[in-house]
C-alpha cells in the first residue's frame, strides 16, 4: 500500500513535470543584436570612431526609413497652367509703364 | 538684343517640363504660393531669380559651381570693389557704397540670368521657354551686359569719323567664335579661383592658352623676336581702335531712380606703360583704355568721395577685343616706332588726371634701334 502510494506520487510528479513542458512559456524579448558596420565595396579603409550624425549614416548600411524624412509636396500645378497657357500669359502679362530714360551716353 | 514682350518673359514651353530640371516643381525653386488660381495670392513671396547658394535650387546637384560662383567676379563685382577701395578712404566709403547699391548691384549675374534668362540689367526674360541652356546664347547674355565696348568692338559695329566702320575681331569675322570659344566656363563660374579683379592671377584667357597660337621668337614672323615678344603684349601690335569713356556721373531722382550721364565715346589706339606689370603680364608695353570714371563722379553722394583718386590710372589696362593680324602700328617698323600718335603721351591726357596717369604715360617713345 505505501509503495503504491509512494509510486503513484512519482506518477503525479512526472506527469505534472511533463505537463509543464507544455504549457506556454515564460515571455522573453531577445535583445537586439548590435548593428553590424557596413564595408564598402572596394574600400579598404578603416571606418573611425565618427560619432556624429553624418559619420553613422555613413557606416549603416541601410537608409532611413522614408517615413523619417519630412516630405513636402507643392502645389504648383496652376503655375504650370498658367504659364504653359500663351493665351493666359498674354492676356495677364503687364506691360511695365514706360519710364523716360534719364541716362545718358553709353553704359 | 530685340525686346521681349511681357509674356515672352514668363511663356514656360511645355517642353520644359519634361526635362530633368522641371522635375522639382515650380515652387521648389522660386516659391510663391500653391494651390490657388489668384495670380497675385500665387505670386506672393515670389523670387524670380533663385540665389545660387540656396541648397534647395542650383547648389542641390551644381554644388561646387554654385560655391565658386558666389566668390566669382560675375558674382560679387569685386572688381568694382577693388578699385572703388582704392581710389578712396575708408571715411568715405559709407556714403560710396549708397551709391554703389543703388548703381553698381544689378550687374550681379546668378546662374540664372546667364543659363535660363536674360540678365536682370536687359529686364530678364526667359531664353528658351525656361529650358536651361548649358552654354549661354551670347547675344542675349554676355553682350547684353558687355555691350557698347565689347560688343560693339568683337562685331565690328564702332563707326569711324571718316565713314565706314572699323572691322569686326578676326575671332568673329571670318571666325565666327562666339565668347566661350575663349572665355572657359571655369572662368566664367570662378572655379580657377577667387579673384579681387579680372586681371588678377593668370592671364587667361590668353592667345596661347587653348593651344590656338603658338607664338616664339622661332616662328616665321619677323617680328616676334625675344625684344617684342617681352616687351609687347599680343594687343599692342594685333589690336586696332577701341572704346573710350569718359566724366561718368551717377545721381538720383528725387524718388530713387538711380541714372548716370557719361561724355560721348571716343574711338583710339593708344599703347602705354603697363599698369599691372607682374610675372603673369610682364609686358613693358600695353594698350590702355580710358575707363569713365572722374574726380567727382560720385558727387551726388558726397564731397570728395575718391579723394585717393589719382591712386591708380585713369587709363587702365586693356585686352581689346579688335584684333587683326595687320594693324595700322604693325604694319612697318616705323608705323609703330618713332610714331606718337600710337602712344600715350601727355598730350592724350587731361590736365586734372595727369598726377593718376604718371606711371603710364610714354615720354619717350621708342625709336628704331
Amino acid at each position: 500500500m505505501r509503495r503504491t502510494s509512494l509510486l503513484a506520487t512519482l506518477v503525479v510528479i512526472v506527469g505534472a513535470a511533463l505537463a509543464a513542458g507544455c504549457v506556454a512559456r515564460p515571455e522573453v524579448t531577445p535583445g537586439a543584436p548590435p548593428p553590424t558596420p557596413a564595408v564598402r565595396a572596394g574600400s579598404t579603409e578603416q571606418e573611425g570612431e565618427d560619432d556624429t550624425a553624418s559619420g553613422l549614416a555613413s557606416r549603416f548600411p541601410l537608409p532611413a526609413s522614408a517615413a523619417d524624412e519630412e516630405e513636402v509636396e507643392y502645389d504648383d500645378s496652376q503655375c504650370i497652367d498658367c504659364h504653359t497657357d500663351q493665351q493666359a500669359v498674354q492676356a495677364l502679362a503687364e506691360e511695365p509703364e514706360e519710364e523716360e530714360e534719364l541716362s545718358e551716353g553709353e553704359g | 538684343m530685340p525686346p521681349l514682350e511681357a509674356w515672352e518673359k514668363v511663356f514656360v514651353e511645355e517642353s520644359f517640363l519634361a526635362s530633368y530640371h522641371a522635375r522639382f516643381g515650380c515652387i521648389a525653386c522660386h516659391g510663391g504660393t500653391g494651390g490657388t488660381d489668384q495670380m497675385d495670392v500665387a505670386h506672393e513671396n515670389l523670387v524670380r531669380d533663385p540665389h545660387p547658394t540656396n541648397s534647395e535650387t542650383c547648389q542641390l546637384c551644381h554644388k561646387d559651381i554654385s560655391e565658386a560662383h558666389v566668390d566669382s567676379l560675375h558674382w560679387d563685382l569685386e572688381g568694382y570693389m577693388t578699385v572703388l577701395s582704392a581710389r578712396s578712404d575708408e571715411e568715405d566709403w559709407d556714403q560710396l557704397m549708397v551709391a554703389y547699391d543703388n548703381h553698381c548691384t544689378e550687374c550681379h549675374v546668378s546662374c540664372g540670368q546667364c543659363h535660363i534668362s536674360r540678365p536682370a540689367v536687359n529686364d530678364g526674360g526667359l531664353l528658351d521657354g525656361h529650358k536651361p541652356k548649358k552654354q549661354p546664347p551670347m547675344n542675349d547674355t554676355c553682350t547684353g551686359c558687355h555691350g557698347s565696348r565689347i560688343n560693339d568692338e568683337y562685331k565690328g559695329m564702332n563707326e569711324m569719323e571718316e565713314g565706314g566702320r572699323y572691322p569686326a575681331d578676326v575671332h568673329y569675322n571670318p571666325g565666327g567664335m562666339s565668347c566661350f570659344a575663349c572665355h572657359t566656363e571655369e572662368e566664367m563660374h570662378g572655379t580657377e579661383g577667387d579673384f579681387n579683379h579680372r586681371y588678377d592671377g593668370e592671364a587667361n584667357p590668353s592667345c596661347t592658352q587653348l593651344g590656338c597660337h603658338t607664338v616664339s621668337a622661332e616662328d616665321d614672323v619677323e617680328q616676334h623676336d625675344e625684344t617684342h615678344l617681352a616687351k609687347l603684349s599680343c594687343q599692342a601690335c594685333h589690336s586696332v581702335a577701341y572704346k573710350h569713356c569718359y566724366n561718368c556721373h551717377v545721381q538720383q531722382t528725387e524718388d530713387g531712380r538711380p541714372f548716370y550721364r557719361v561724355d560721348p565715346s571716343q574711338m583710339a589706339f593708344k599703347i602705354g606703360h603697363n599698369p599691372r606689370q607682374s610675372p603673369e603680364r610682364p609686358w613693358e608695353y600695353v594698350p590702355l583704355r580710358h575707363v569713365p570714371v572722374a574726380r567727382d563722379s560720385f558727387a551726388y553722394y558726397g564731397e570728395d568721395l575718391l579723394s585717393n583718386f589719382d591712386s591708380l590710372p585713369t587709363w587702365a589696362y586693356a585686352t581689346p577685343h579688335t584684333i587683326q593680324r595687320i594693324t595700322p602700328q604693325n604694319s612697318s617698323c616705323d608705323s609703330c616706332h618713332g610714331n606718337p600718335d600710337v602712344f600715350l603721351t601727355e598730350d592724350d591726357v587731361l590736365e586734372d588726371e595727369m598726377e593718376a596717369n604718371r606711371s603710364v604715360i610714354v615720354r619717350d617713345v621708342p625709336a628704331l634701334p
